[in-house]
């Protein structure tokens, strides 16, 4: 990029230099006009034109109307018409663009309405339908013959129905019935592999939600796709769907490039989506050992206080040594989440040795904990600490313990000077939205 | 002597114009670029889902800052709270006004003041009070009271010192804000890397229909000096940014509507309250200290409108915005003049300032110029008419062509108005607009820049507003 940068600039201004030299030497050396195929006439009203003729006379016609001009209006010409060529081939590109999607929108609206409830009826029905009940209900459907954008359509307005009811179980697997019998399960294999690319990634977003099983012959060629939004994505398939090594890219420490925080929703979905569907998640701590990329680690820690087991919980107290801050972050973070009480008395030992953000972290997981037992370390907090907003939220933490931190909040009140008295009203009198805002 | 300097004068001239339509030309280009390669990946149902249920969704704080709304505000806040983002909040700063504001926003938002300890982050006016609403509907709203600083900025610092979360959306009270605009911002930061801005298109809400703080139906203005500002901001969000976004050369984010980092903005110190062009000042200023601390940087422009503001509408209130702007350009200018062909600060030094130096900031300058040797030409009978026409046209239809382009991507992208007819009101704005109204804004900005130069005393002056509540039972009545 930095190359190609100096290129096109060198480029850039060697051509400006170039131009206004040519420019400055044919201003005071006229040159004899050497256009005179362009300025004298080679047609007649009497000539007869074939072939190429067409085209030379078109050439004339465009390109010698200025030839007895001052090279400036020669060249304003020139650069004018060069640009309303470049405008008027947006407009064409756009105006096909309007045209497609008008003709999209007025194709989805009418299948909506036509078939819209059809499928929300299918979604919302407690008992898994029979073959035919499906099949009559999108009767006139199944008779007709769709094109490929008529398909992808039909597979938003599946997304749509999903998305919208959030269905489970019975309402999905009638879903996933009128999705084959109309053919799209077929429809949507056939284009993850032959497809373009935008196309296989909105597929393969439609087959995630709809939680279809494609096959794992068929991802296999997309989960080392060169395209890395399709190569992610169909790595978080593989992982929702895959029996054998799901969870091989998290290993190999290559989910497909950074960890975006797009990929932290979608992952943390997935795996969400897995619990769901009652399969098992990967093991974190091994990936977390094996991964050298804090933000990956410090994803994992989250997610492990999310969905890992009670033994996972205790391995995540061993980062919170770890040297980059992000993981400690992270792992203080995961033992509010999990409100892992084990973790309570190691979190107030290290509170002093950490920075103030970290500080103020471990203590919003110890009123998340809410064991009751760290109501004498927040006071403590709220008198040893240097920083006003790490003492704002150990009061906060103290007014939110119930009736025991309430007493010592009090308490402290009582013996604080009085231009601290603000932290104390601020945490009192605030509403619950802002002494969130403070922990 | 005379003649050479003429010829020198019109060769020069030459150039900067076919430099500049060429510019636009690629401006263009990469704004279809930049829409092309944008288009979400996703459906809008799936990442909305996401969205919502994550509990990885990055807050935002809405901060608006309110000088003397009284007409407005309810309304404006009513917008502001109607944002379909699962994380956020709203932080009005009554910036010392002299009317009802305040009154108004307790009254109808059920507030009562709150202790407040302020964390001054950064320096602004002092802090009077903190209000917080008593009714649960309005839980996200926290009205900060200020003394007056004299201007948007001082007033956003505030806001920034009390906002909450990560992310911050600096808006205008008096701004409708689409539904969706949080979450089109957001889009660009949960999917690429490094974004520390967002910016939303924004079109003119005069001659609406709004109702509570909802646009229900989007008509372009029907008085001409709104309806030129439309086609204005058309020019400026779909081809000048979007453009400039495709290479990563924003020069600038609107202080009407735009989603920023807030780290990044504290960390370079915030805005200025004595620029007259806060928002360009702060994002060159976000960029430099990226630059200059190795912090890979984004900056994004989206093509949906996300914003309706009521601009001014006559000629009074549009001279005092855009002498402001003016002055306010050549200030930032001679502010950030270290940066400008500095290889350091990359995209920015090499190409945005330089492009903006030459092609917006002497623009007035050289047309003026232009306008006054014009004359003199054709009162000396120096002027080759026909070839005067020549050119002349040429410009004018590449302008109209421009304009039309403009239209399309409004329309393309389901931009401002539903209907195309809305649109012919822009195209005959376009028509008209290098007769009627570019003078206009050539003469305020040569103002602006004069002001600047004999250091005037700055004046921030009150935007008039109509109030769309009055517009509605108008209509009703």
């Amino acid at each position: 990029m930095h190359i190609r940068l100096r290129y096109f600039s060198f480029l850039f201004v060697a051509a400006i230099l170039l131009t206004g030299a040519w420019s400055m030497w044919e201003y005071y050396n006229p040159p004899e006009p050497t256009l005179s195929f362009l300025t004298d006439k080679p047609w007649s009203i009497d000539t007869r034109l074939s072939g190429m003729d067409h085209f030379r006379y078109l050439f004339y016609a465009v390109a010698g109307r200025y030839a007895e001009y001052a090279w400036a209006v020669r060249t304003s010409y020139a650069i004018v018409l060069a640009c309303c060529i470049a405008v008027l081939m947006l407009s064409v590109i756009m105006g096909y663009d309007v045209v497609k999607r008008r003709k999209k929108t007025r194709h989805y609206q009418k299948l909506q309405k036509q078939y819209g409830q059809v499928l929300r009826n299918l979604a919302k029905n407690e008992n898994r339908m029979a073959e035919p009940d499906i099949a009559e209900s999108l009767q006139p459907a199944l008779s007709t013959p769709w094109n490929y954008d008529y398909k992808l359509l039909w597979i938003d307005l599946f997304t749509e129905v999903r998305i919208e009811s959030d269905v489970r179980n019975e309402g999905l697997a009638n879903l996933q019935q009128a999705m084959q019998l109309l053919g799209l399960t077929d429809f949507m294999e056939k284009r993850l592999i032959q497809g373009k690319d935008r196309d296989k990634l909105r597929i393969i977003q439609a087959v995630r939600l709809l939680e279809m099983a494609v096959a794992d012959s068929v991802m296999a060629r997309l989960v080392n796709h060169r395209n890395r939004e399709l190569r992610k994505a169909a790595r978080i398939y593989y992982m929702l769907v895959n029996r054998d090594n799901p969870y091989r890219f998290f290993e190999q420490d290559e989910i497909g490039g950074d960890l975006l925080p797009w990929d932290r929703l979608e992952l943390h979905q997935l795996f969400a989506d897995c619990m769901a569907r009652e399969k098992r998640l990967p093991s974190f701590v091994p990936l977390m050992e094996h991964s050298q990329n804090p933000t990956l680690v410090s994803f994992l820690i989250l997610e492990t206080a999310y969905w890992g087991h009670d033994e996972e919980i205790g391995y995540l107290t061993s980062y919170f040594q770890a040297s980059h801050p992000d993981l400690r972050k992270a792992a203080f973070q995961a033992m509010g989440i999990r409100r892992y009480r084990e973790a309570e008395k190691e979190l107030q030992s290290i509170f002093y040795a950490q920075t103030e953000e970290l500080r103020r972290i471990i203590l919003h997981s110890l009123l998340q904990i809410h064991s009751g037992e760290s109501i004498h370390f927040f006071g403590e907090a709220y008198r040893k600490s240097a920083s006003d907003q790490t003492r704002l939220s150990a009061l906060a933490c103290l007014w939110l313990s119930g009736t025991e931190g309430q007493a010592e909040f009090h308490l402290l009140e009582k013996q604080a000077p009085p231009e601290e008295q603000t932290l104390f009203n601020h945490v009192s009198n605030a509403r619950t939205s802002l002494l969130n805002h403070l922990i | 002597m005379k003649e050479t300097l003429f010829d020198f004068y019109g060769h020069s001239i030459f150039f900067y114009s076919m430099a500049m339509i060429v510019s636009y030309v690629i401006l263009m280009w990469l704004a279809e670029w930049s829409i092309r390669r944008n288009k979400a990946s996703f459906a809008d149902s799936y990442a909305k889902r996401l969205v919502n249920k994550s509990p990885f969704t990055p807050g935002v704080s809405i901060v608006a800052p309110a000088y003397n709304e009284e007409r407005t505000i309810v309304d404006n806040v009513n917008s502001l709270l109607a944002q379909n983002y699962p994380l956020f909040e709203v932080v009005i700063v009554n910036d010392g006004s002299k009317d009802s504001t305040l009154e108004k926003l307790i009254e109808n938002f059920g507030l009562v003041e709150v202790p407040f300890a302020y964390v001054e982050h950064i320096q602004t006016r002092p802090f009077k009070r903190l209000f917080r609403s008593t009714l649960p509907q309005y839980a996200k709203l926290t009205v900060v009271d200020k003394v007056n600083g004299g201007t948007k900025a001082d007033a956003v610092n505030a806001g920034l010192n009390v906002a909450q979360y990560d992310y911050f959306v600096n808006t205008d009270v008096d701004c409708i804000l689409a539904p969706d605009a949080i979450y089109r911002c957001m889009v660009p930061i949960l999917s690429q890397e490094n974004v520390i801005a967002v910016s939303g298109a924004m079109a003119m809400s005069n001659g609406c229909r709004v109702e509570e703080g909802r646009m229900l139906e989007a008509f372009p203005p029907h008085t001409l000096i709104p309806l030129f500002q439309t086609l204005e901001y058309l020019r400026s969000f779909l081809v000048g940014k979007l453009g400039w976004s495709a290479i990563n050369s924003m020069p600038n984010v609107s202080g009407g509507y735009g989603l920023f980092d807030r780290n990044i903005v504290i960390a370079a110190g915030g805005y200025s309250p004595d620029s007259f062009a806060e928002d360009m000042d702060m994002l060159i200023r976000m960029m430099a200290y990226c630059r200059e601390f190795g912090r890979p940087y984004r900056v994004v422009q989206i093509p949906y409108t996300c914003c309706w503001t009521e601009g001014p509408a006559n000629l009074k209130v549009l001279s005092r915005q855009r002498v402001r702007w003016g002055r306010g350009l050549l200030q930032t200018f001679v502010r950030h003049r270290r940066l400008i062909l500095n290889r350091k600060y990359r995209q920015m030094g090499l190409v945005t300032l330089p492009y903006l130096l030459v092609f917006e900031l002497c623009a007035p300058v050289i047309e003026l110029i232009g306008f006054l040797s014009l004359i003199y030409l054709a009162f000396t009978g120096g002027i080759n008419w026909h070839t005067a026409l020549i050119i002349f046209l040429a410009i004018y239809v590449f302008c109209l062509s421009l304009a039309i382009v403009v239209i399309f991507y409004d329309y393309t992208l389901g931009g401002s108005y539903k209907k195309f007819r809305s649109y012919l009101w822009i195209l005959g704005a376009a028509i008209l607009e290098p007769f009627i109204y570019h003078p206009f804004i050539i003469f305020y900005s040569l103002r602006g820049y004069w002001n600047y130069l004999i250091q005037t005393k700055a004046v921030w002056g009150e935007m008039t507003r109509k109030g769309f509540a009055n517009q509605n039972n108008k209509k009703k009545s």
